[in-house]
């Protein structure tokens, strides 16, 4: 083979073999519903989170996020129970968010990540300023308090 | 055979075990490319842990091939190969980018940085730098950029 075919050619029916074999089945790629929740007077936005974030389904997450700012809300409970995965533009799209709201005297925290999440919260400072509860509830609690 | 014999030929032995995967350069092949590291990580006895880390880098890595490099042209392919040896994981990724992409080079913003700062972006290349152990990148115009990821254990 030359060297310059570095790159070899997947026909697609091996692509569909392989999106087969990885992708799992049925899971969506992202699948998200939200809920506005008023406890104690305070309304809170809680999303459930179900897939996976990456380019393919950043602009969905974005889109659903920028919707609700602009509905006015500014508690923000992510439920990432049901999610696989996270890349870094959703990671600092969160970020994004957070500091607005705390601008804003709200607030966003997130519950039930996946131990590999939050791996990556971890290394990336995140959990030093994101609330991450084990619970919804408790979550709920930690952002009325 | 002759032990220095013996010891030049096990020398000479390339990876123990390979695993390779070529698709698309488009958005719809990451939940795809994702699925071939996590497995490749498992069958490497990878930590679940270490596996995310390592899913990550790459994805970040095609991601910017996708975004910077191909734009969306459908017509481009990433290979993502998993070279495993006793002391170490070498994960290649190959693109056909005519553009040169060093990322183990290009100014990289440190995470105090980027959480200090007003910005959503730019973490990404601190990811493939920082989630594995060495990182190393060659281009050239005729076979497009080579990124090596290597995970030691």
């Amino acid at each position: 083979m030359s060297e310059k075919n570095v790159v070899c050619r997947t026909t697609q029916a091996q692509i569909d073999h392989i999106r087969g074999t990885f992708q799992g089945g049925t899971m969506p790629d992202l699948s998200i519903t939200s809920e506005v929740r008023n406890v104690e007077g305070k309304d809170i936005e809680v999303v459930q989170l179900e897939g996976f974030i990456d380019s393919h389904t950043f602009p969905e997450f974005e889109s659903m996020l920028n919707a609700s700012l602009e509905r006015g809300a500014r508690r923000f409970l992510l439920n990432m129970r049901g999610l696989n995965y996270i890349n870094s533009t959703g990671l600092g799209l969160l970020m994004s968010v957070y500091r607005q709201v705390r601008q804003e005297s709200g607030d966003l925290a997130v519950a039930q990540m996946s131990e590999k999440i939050t791996n990556i919260f971890n290394l990336l400072g995140f959990s030093r300023i994101i609330k991450s509860f084990p619970g919804e509830e408790e979550a709920i609690r930690g952002l009325i308090d | 055979m002759s032990l220095s014999r013996f010891a030049l030929r096990n020398a000479m032995q390339t990876h123990e075990r390979t695993y390779k995967v070529a698709v698309p350069g488009t958005t719809d092949s990451l939940s795809i490319l994702r699925g071939f590291v996590v497995e490749s990580s498992r069958r490497a006895g990878l930590s679940e842990v270490e596996s995310g880390q390592v899913e990550i880098a790459v994805c970040e890595a095609c991601s910017n091939i996708i975004e910077h490099a191909y734009r969306g042209a459908p017509d481009k392919m990433i290979q993502v190969q998993f070279a495993v040896d006793p002391n170490q994981v070498v994960i290649t990724i190959r693109d056909e980018s005519l553009k040169n992409h060093p990322v183990d080079r290009v100014e990289v913003i440190t995470v105090e940085e980027f959480l200090k700062s007003d910005q959503k972006r730019g973490l990404g290349t601190y990811i493939i730098r920082n989630f594995v152990d060495r990182v190393e990148h060659s281009f050239r115009p005729d076979r497009g950029n080579r990124l090596r990821l290597t995970v030691y254990r």
